[in-house]
């Protein structure tokens, strides 16, 4: 018979292939395994990386002094830097003016290396646990970025971190504003031509800062913002952006429960020297600018966060975040009512 | 010929099946190996976490102040006790405020509510709780005082706590100076480590280290041989004529506390345990001395097995157990009184009681200026125990109420 041989052929590949069915199902039945401890042991590192942060969080809010975290990394740094993350402090060695080496020494509240964790790294990871911390104990409080260029990714980072998180349990509206004293200002979230020149008026309250500017709803998250809120930003002479938001928990709607947020960016060296005067003890200088940042600091709860990727203008940025590391959170004030 | 061709095809179908399925399979062997990897990498980072994390809960307590308060709460002991301890019921710790909290329910209703800074469960161990004091007991190292009490009624797990053999905190702690002064010796620290092992009974000193011929029981503590003086200029407490240990090796410790527990056991004079009813204090001095920078440092640590706390009723003693009734309330309330003292938040303008018993006093220096306290109070899971439960989670509440005072820098 010719067809014997073939067939005998076929009933053994048949069978070497029920073989390799068989080791594969095994293997198969292996990978599932692994996969799933590998999930759990996942999900478990998770948990306990957010306890250490909830433990650090405290540890913060019981020092009591604003909390000022650096994005940096080895390269943007020059080579007089020297970054011990153990001690969160940046070492430096300058030159006094008779040309003898100063060793100089910067501490930080976190220092976060930026080729490790991208800006939604810093939020979601390093930032969240202060931000709960506000909400839940209806704290007003900030987060101020400082840097001398413009930060687009903390900013997409901002959006992508805040919606659709937060608005399960909070109503949120928000405001965006450009403010500056050497050129018009200007509401972020109206198109340029709707925004010639109408002067943002803008009203330091005694537990919030005012603005007149539109106001949008967020109900669905990102989508709601107009498109324009995520153009390049262009880097102008002086100036700070204000993103605000209030945060009303969907349960009650009475007012003591509405936590006002803002999100400051300031990027650029001339507003760099304001935010200076006014961390500057002793410093009287009252510009719009000042009395703004002044009220934030001394009335919310603030957290900043130095850009440290540039690799020319440290110096000013490093000096200022150390007048701030001095500076104390305001007490938790009560409300009037109770 | 076409039957043929068929039988051909699926040959051919068949092979490349195989094919499939071994590279498919081939695959899988390299995903479960990088998932191997990737298991071994959360491992290594779990056990980071794990030190960072009780490293972070030290310094927590630490800008809270040097007191600190944790609670532990025993076993049932197998087929003597009801295991149902429904009664206890332990919150998780809290990670935003750094400490725990349990609740006590009495007759169903009454719940009572407490907070410590750590809270021991009954399925921790010895090691569990080491770990989480290595820090402050490392401190003594550094040349701090460091004092860690046991305080709760007889049979709730104090001496466990303390002694039981290799993980209780004194072996534990004896063989951890051994491995960090050995990595320590890179570095240039030499350490002399030495110890004195003594109780207080009555208000008298008796020494657990002496040679056992050297008298009778009776005779020591009449003759007050023991006195405490204290050098207020170096701030350095001694005992007049006591042995101390020097300690070469973990070793030479086991044979000291047999021998000493022995000692405390068969000095009793009654038919009662005189354990429970003295204190007693394993005081480890640590000398460092570092050749190549030059620094020193002396550090003592100080572990105290305190009497049980049980309050027995004075009506119901007379004579020689009424004196050491009042004896070991006295001392006991003088000692919650010390530490609630120390840990207020004037506590350097206050005067602060130590002269009042014998044991706040010889531990004076070890309680103020740049020191560490820790006390752990012990509590029995049994719903029979819970009146003496309450009294002393209560004791130690008091002890710990000054705790959310910030010590200003
Ligand atoms: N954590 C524990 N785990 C297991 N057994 C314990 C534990 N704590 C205490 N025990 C047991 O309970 C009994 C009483 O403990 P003990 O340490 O002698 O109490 P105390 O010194 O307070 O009088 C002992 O038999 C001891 O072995
Ligand atoms: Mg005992």
């Amino acid at each position: 018979n010719k067809l014997s041989p073939l067939n005998n052929d076929y009933e053994k590949v048949s069978k070497e292939f029920e073989t390799a069915e068989k080791n594969l199902k095994s293997v198969q039945a292996k990978a599932l395994e692994k996969e799933i401890l590998y999930n759990e042991e996942f999900d478990k590192m998770e948990q306990e990386q957010i306890r250490r942060r909830k433990l650090e969080n405290s540890i913060d809010e019981l020092k009591g002094s604003i909390r000022c975290f650096a994005y940096l990394s080895e390269s943007t740094l020059t080579e007089s830097y020297k970054i011990d993350y153990s001690k969160k402090t940046i070492e430096s060695v300058d030159l006094d003016s008779k040309n003898n080496a100063v060793a100089k020494s910067y501490s930080f509240t976190r220092l976060i290396p930026s080729t490790l964790l991208s800006e939604d790294d810093l939020l979601f990871q390093e930032y969240q646990c202060y931000h709960d911390m506000c909400l839940e104990n209806k704290s007003n409080f900030n987060l101020i970025s400082v840097g001398t260029f413009p930060w687009a990714n903390l900013v997409t980072a901002l959006t992508k971190f805040l919606f659709p998180k937060y608005l399960h349990d909070y109503n949120i509206s928000l405001q965006h504003v450009f403010l500056s004293e050497d050129v018009p200002s200007q509401d972020l979230l109206l198109s340029s031509s709707d925004n010639s020149d109408n002067e943002i008026k803008l009203k330091i309250e005694e537990d919030s800062i005012e603005l007149d500017s539109r106001i949008i709803n967020i109900t669905s998250g990102v989508e709601d913002l107009p498109s324009t809120f995520f153009e390049k930003r262009v880097q102008l002479p002086s100036g700070i952006t204000i993103l605000k938001l209030t945060f009303t928990p969907k349960n009650t709607d009475l007012d003591e429960n509405i936590v006002n947020y803002y999100f400051v960016e300031i990027y650029d060296g001339n507003t760099i020297s304001t935010l200076n005067k006014a961390v500057t003890y002793g410093e009287s200088e009252k510009t719009p600018i000042t009395l703004i940042l002044k009220k934030l600091l001394s009335d919310t709860k603030s957290c900043f966060v130095f850009n440290l990727n540039d690799t020319t203008n440290n110096n000013k940025l490093l000096d200022v975040s150390q007048k701030i590391m001095k500076l104390k959170n305001p007490k938790k004030k009560r409300k009037a009512q109770q | 010929k076409k039957h043929v061709s068929d039988i051909e095809l699926n040959l051919i179908n068949k092979r490349q099946d195989i094919k499939n399925a071994n590279e498919k399979k081939l695959e899988l062997e390299k995903y479960i190996e990088t998932t191997e990897n990737e298991l071994i990498q959360i491992g290594e980072i779990l056990i980071k976490e794990e030190t960072m994390r009780r490293s972070l809960h030290n310094d927590l307590q630490e800008l809270r102040g040097n007191i600190r308060v944790f609670c532990r709460i025993r076993p049932p002991l197998k087929s003597v006790e009801d295991i149902n301890t429904n009664h206890i019921k332990v919150q998780p710790f809290n990670d935003n405020h750094g400490n725990q909290s349990m609740e006590i329910v009495k007759d169903h209703r009454c719940i009572q509510k407490f907070q410590f800074d750590r809270i021991f469960d009954q399925h921790e161990v010895n090691k569990d709780v080491f770990d989480e004091i290595g820090q402050l007991v490392q401190s003594s190292l550094d040349g701090y005082n460091v004092c860690i009490f046991a305080y709760g009624q007889t049979g709730s797990g104090k001496t466990f706590t303390m002694l039981n053999p290799n993980d209780g905190m004194i072996p534990a702690t004896i063989d951890h100076i051994f491995d960090w002064t050995d990595s320590l010796k890179e570095r240039g620290w030499e350490y002399e480590v030495s110890c004195q092992f003594v109780e207080i009974y009555n208000e008298n000193i008796i020494d657990l280290l002496r040679e056992e011929t050297s008298a009778e029981l009776d005779e020591i503590t009449n003759n007050g041989r023991h006195d405490i003086r204290h050098d207020s200029d170096k701030r350095i407490t001694t005992i007049t004529n006591i042995k101390t240990s020097i300690l070469k090796s973990k070793d030479s410790v086991d044979f000291l506390i047999k021998k000493a527990t022995k000692l405390r056991a068969t000095a009793t004079t009654a038919a009662n345990e005189r354990s429970s009813r003295s204190h007693s204090i394993f005081i480890i001095h640590l000398r460092g001395s570092n050749n190549i920078t030059g620094e020193s440092s002396y550090g003592i640590l100080n572990l105290v097995d305190l009497a049980g706390s049980e309050r027995l009723n004075s009506s119901q003693v007379e004579g020689a157990r009424l004196r050491e009734t009042q004896n070991i309330n006295k001392s006991l309330s003088c000692l919650g009184d010390v530490i609630h003292a120390l840990g207020s938040s004037d506590a350097s303008k206050r005067h602060i009681p130590f002269r009042n018993s014998k044991l706040t006093y010889l531990l004076q220096y070890s309680l103020t200026g740049n020191s560490k306290t820790l006390m752990f109070v012990n509590i029995s899971p049994t719903q029979q125990q819970i009146q003496e439960t309450l009294n002393s989670l209560r004791f130690a509440s008091k002890v710990n109420t000054t705790k959310m005072v910030t010590r200003s820098n």
